[in-house]
């Protein structure tokens, strides 16, 4: 059966930062690829019905986090919150960038989901506050919490060598283009 | 350690940072492709995934029953996504979320409720005066023409546990658990039914998907001559949420009975769920029909039949 060709070309241009998302909601690359590969199959169904007027990337982005949230209520790929962050990589095996976002993912995956969540679509994908309100099905306020606490825990988490004053001059990293 | 918040700017940084390096070969159209094949497309079973992660999932869930959430859910990963795994991943959805419920039934009886089953809490309003709220794993009903000791207007009982549901007929526990728990109805139709694709539907403000169910009869003794072989159907918006459940039972002209139709209609996602208890002064606790003083409370529990006669048992003494 051939897939719509609209849908490819969407994926193929939109594909690498939903995942990229998703890592940064599911804490590994392998179940991001997972919940990429899920909503890919909702929004497939839904395909059809969209017009003009509808976001794919919002649809794909509402059912990515729907799933991950069912997921997570019914306890796949449990998360169970730490105190400290679990030994990571060798930083002499592979290059800063690498220790980098391996930190910062574990310390992600340390927060409660909707700081997560919240922290995630207000500043990986820049989304408004009400935006963020209406994907969490919460209250702007909530998600000014949220992103507060959140903002809060991250600067604790993060480990003493990763201090972000030399981060803040190198400026926003680019993601590698496959 | 320090309390000062990171910033805004060093947050987007990090973020940038951490999903910067995605794996090589990742093919994110492999699922669709899957799911959409006519050879997938005919091959109804569910299974597990059969992913690498597979394993790992399921290892790190305990029980049976469990088990078999863990395989319909993620069936739709590495294989075509069945109406059953479909329909169960949206109930997953949906309870984990507020909502606004309204219920009709074609007796003349009508619903509106509030409920949070995460954190469960909930209240139903029925249209003659009689309210539900739920906190817990207490009901306090307030029932239009009930016979109250003076100054009482509530009654206080337990909901029954999934074990005490376990062998009800699920045609009554949707008549009759929906209005004050539709979670639990929600559970007991996924447990129960059997669900097959029947095409597109829509509402005033979303698309999606409608699936058609059966529910099979009840085989024990006891309750095999209160249920029936019913069906009805689930819609399912695109964002996966389940938006209306249609129920018809038909009549048992033998015993007197009409068919009922229900329908229950589910918005308002994330709506926030504010349940308080009635004032003290004006409860009392339920013991098997009977009434007391809520702090002469039983510890009897309720057999089946109680169960289906009366959707919340009596309140038990801690």
């Amino acid at each position: 059966m051939e897939l719509d060709a609209e849908f490819i070309a969407f994926v193929h241009r939109r594909g690498e930062r939903h995942l990229r998302t998703a890592v940064l909601l599911t804490g590994d690359w392998h179940a991001a690829e997972d919940l990429v590969q899920s909503a890919l199959i909702r929004l497939y169904q839904a395909w059809p019905r969209l017009d003009t007027t509808d976001d794919p990337d919002a649809y794909l982005r509402r059912i990515m986090l729907n799933t991950r949230r069912s997921w997570w209520r019914s306890q796949w790929r449990r998360e169970v919150p730490v105190d400290g962050l679990p030994e990571s990589v060798d930083p002499a095996d592979v290059s800063e960038q690498l220790v980098l976002s391996d930190a910062v993912r574990r310390a992600l995956a340390t927060l409660p989901a909707r700081q997560r969540a919240a922290l995630v679509l207000r500043y990986f994908e820049d989304l408004p506050e009400a935006e963020v309100a209406r994907l969490m099905g919460c209250s702007t306020g909530s998600v000014k919490t949220h992103t507060h606490r959140g903002l809060r825990a991250m600067r604790t988490l993060l480990p003493d060598p990763l201090t972000l004053d030399g981060l803040a001059s190198q400026g926003p990293m680019k993601g590698s283009s496959r | 350690m320090t309390d000062e918040a990171m910033s805004a700017d060093q947050m987007r940084t990090l973020l940038q940072a951490a999903s910067a390096q995605p794996p090589q070969n990742v093919d994110l159209l492999r699922g669709v492709r899957t799911a959409t094949s006519p050879a997938r497309r005919s091959h109804r079973t569910i299974s597990p995934a059969l992913t690498w992660r597979g394993t790992t999932a399921a290892a790190g869930v305990a029980g049976a029953a469990a088990l078999i959430t863990v395989a319909v859910g993620i069936v739709g990963v590495g294989s075509a996504p069945s109406a059953q795994a479909q329909v169960t991943a949206a109930m997953d959805t949906t309870a984990g979320q507020s909502f606004r419920v309204h219920i009709v039934q074609d007796n003349g009886a009508v619903y509106d409720g509030l409920s949070d089953p995460a954190r469960n809490v909930g209240m139903s309003k029925q249209s003659n005066g009689s309210e539900w709220r739920y906190i817990g794993g207490t009901v306090y009903a307030k029932k239009t023409g009930a016979s109250l000791p003076s100054g009482k207007l509530w009654v206080a009982q337990t909901r029954p546990t999934e074990d005490e549901l376990a062998d009800v007929p699920a045609e009554a526990l949707l008549l009759k658990i929906a209005p004050d728990d539709p979670k639990a109805a929600l559970q007991r139709l996924r447990a129960t039914a059997t669900f097959t694709e029947g095409g597109n539907a829509s509402g005033p403000d979303w698309k999606g998907t409608r699936y058609a169910f059966a529910l099979a009869p009840v085989t024990a003794p006891d309750l095999a001559k209160q249920s029936r072989a019913e069906s009805g159907w689930i819609d399912i918006d695109d964002q996966g949420w389940i938006r209306q459940v249609t129920f018809t039972m038909a009549g048992d002209p033998a015993h007197g009975s009409s068919a009922l139709h229900e329908t229950m209609t589910f918005s308002d996602f994330g709506v926030p769920v504010n349940v308080t208890p009635p004032p003290p002064n004006e409860v009392i606790a339920d013991i098997q029909g009977a009434t007391k003083s809520i702090d002469k409370q039983d510890t009897s529990k309720p057999t089946k039949k109680s169960v289906i006669d009366n959707p919340v048992a009596p309140v038990k003494t801690s």
